[in-house]
């Protein structure tokens, strides 16, 4: 076990909750765990096996830094069988593919293509904090649930490790990611939606890629 | 049966023809296909499939060895040599032609909404900039747009007309088949139909989330919308519609 963290399965709606790691878990978090507790009986040997694949095929598009088409794998796999390491490479890879500098076409002059300001604050706080909500912080929760009872709750050899997030360096990165994002949203959460968006601050939330 | 008007008349006679008799070679179509939307066949001697989309026209070439070899007539595998099991062409294959003019399609651009809960997605809230689909009587909810970033990243379609060709091919399984598990009439959710813009990476399909997709919400109905759009084809059997989109979406990018 690498590590030991405060899980709160039990139904809590409204406050945020103070997770022992330190991070906070939303109420959006809490709703999504809740619903995955109350499925957990759905889930399919051939769902299990469609999430293992998607989360391959998004490996492979991450390691070519095709963070588009990784995030659209990731964030299959979890509804196939809910998984840590979906949750956390759906949202990691989709702030990457948003916070990576984009090539101009040679065919444009730079007074056409990009616009000073490439991303304002109108939704972007709302954006960030939700997808945290709802990917990261989940994924970190389910990964400590997993590593203490195994991926569905009650056996942990039964299931392939794929679908485990065993990892401790790979936690540990994602979870210093997921509080300096989750810092970035409430940073902006404060600023007028006119605001232009920090992008190299984003980037250096989300770091090196978490996989290679 | 051939038919034919009187030139005095102008009654029309129907009588047996001749020559349709001893034509050897006539078309027929897809009538049938699997609950994913495709029917697969084999490419001529090989055992390489080839996925056919529900109404592709096919000329009838032989039948040897227990299986019948077909020439198809239209869609993206147009020219190529395949064939079926004996058994299997009295199942999947008939005469009823698609409609020959392409469906139209209008979507009517309607509300944000922000934090659209998604049952199928695990209970995740989820951004949409929604829509009104209408088609051949139907009307659905769609999404026009779900994952937003910079302006350069998914957005919803732009309003204007649009043609939506012939499926290619069927989209992967695992991408659709866990909606399943909320709607019991969903079938068919591996036909996407590719729109006529840009790279041509936007669809008509069915699921939860847009990336500036026409994203079909109602499950239950896309089996419906399947069949208003697949049983068209445009004169040269490379559309399916065309699609008017309308109204101006709230969120924009």
């Amino acid at each position: 076990m690498f590590i030991i963290a405060c899980i709160l399965f039990a139904g809590s709606a409204g406050m945020p909750i103070v997770r022992a790691s330190g991070q906070t878990e939303s109420p959006d978090t809490r709703r999504i765990l809740d619903h995955i507790a109350a499925n957990r009986s759905k889930q399919t040997p051939a769902g299990r096996a469609a999430a293992r694949r998607l989360n391959s095929d998004g490996d492979r598009a991450y390691r070519r830094h095709h963070y588009g088409a990784a995030f659209t794998a990731y964030m299959n796999s979890y509804p196939n069988a809910p998984n840590a390491y979906a949750y956390i490479m759906a949202g990691d890879s989709h702030w990457r593919d948003i916070a990576q500098p984009r090539i101009q076409p040679s065919s444009q002059t730079p007074a056409q293509t990009l616009p000073s300001c490439r991303l304002d604050n109108h939704y972007f706080a709302h954006d960030l904090a939700l997808d945290v909500a709802q990917n990261q912080a989940v994924g970190l929760a389910l990964a400590a649930h997993d590593d203490m009872h195994g991926p569905d709750g009650h056996n942990p050899d039964m299931h392939n490790n794929a679908l485990r997030v065993i990892d401790p360096l790979f936690y540990k990165r994602a979870q210093e990611s997921t509080a300096c994002l989750q810092a970035m949203a409430q940073h902006y959460e404060t600023e007028p939606p006119t605001s232009c968006v920090d992008l190299e601050r984003l980037r250096k939330c989300l770091g090196p890629p978490l996989i290679k | 049966m051939a038919g034919g008007r009187v030139p005095a008349s102008g009654q029309v006679t129907f009588t047996r023809n001749p020559v349709a008799q001893h034509d050897p070679n006539p078309f027929l179509y897809v009538n049938k296909v699997g609950t994913d939307g495709w029917l697969q066949t084999r490419k001529g001697e090989s055992t390489a499939r080839v996925p056919l989309v529900k109404y592709t026209k096919l000329q009838r070439i032989e039948s040897k060895n227990g299986r019948t070899y077909f020439k198809i007539m239209d869609g993206p595998s147009r020219g190529q040599v395949v064939s079926l099991t004996d058994t299997n062409v009295g199942t999947y294959i008939g005469t009823k032609p698609p409609v020959q003019t392409p469906a139209n399609i209008v979507v009517t651009y309607g509300k944000y909404v922000p934090g659209w809960i998604s049952e199928a997605r695990g209970g995740q809230k989820l951004d949409q900039q929604m829509a009104t689909l209408e088609v051949d009587g139907l009307s659905v909810q769609v999404t026009m747009n779900t994952n937003w970033g910079t302006p350069e990243h998914y957005t919803p379609i732009p309003p204007g007309t649009y043609t939506v060709l012939v499926p290619d091919a069927p989209h992967n399984a695992d991408m659709t088949q866990f909606y399943r598990k909320y709607s019991k009439n969903l079938e068919f959710d591996q036909v996407w139909f590719p729109i006529q813009h840009g790279d041509n990476s936007r669809y008509v399909h069915v699921g939860n989330v847009s990336d500036g997709c026409t994203t079909v919400l109602d499950l239950d109905h896309w089996r419906d919308v399947e069949e208003a759009l697949i049983s068209h084809r445009s004169p040269d059997g490379t559309s399916v519609a065309q699609l008017h989109v309308k109204g101006k979406p709230e969120r924009a990018e």
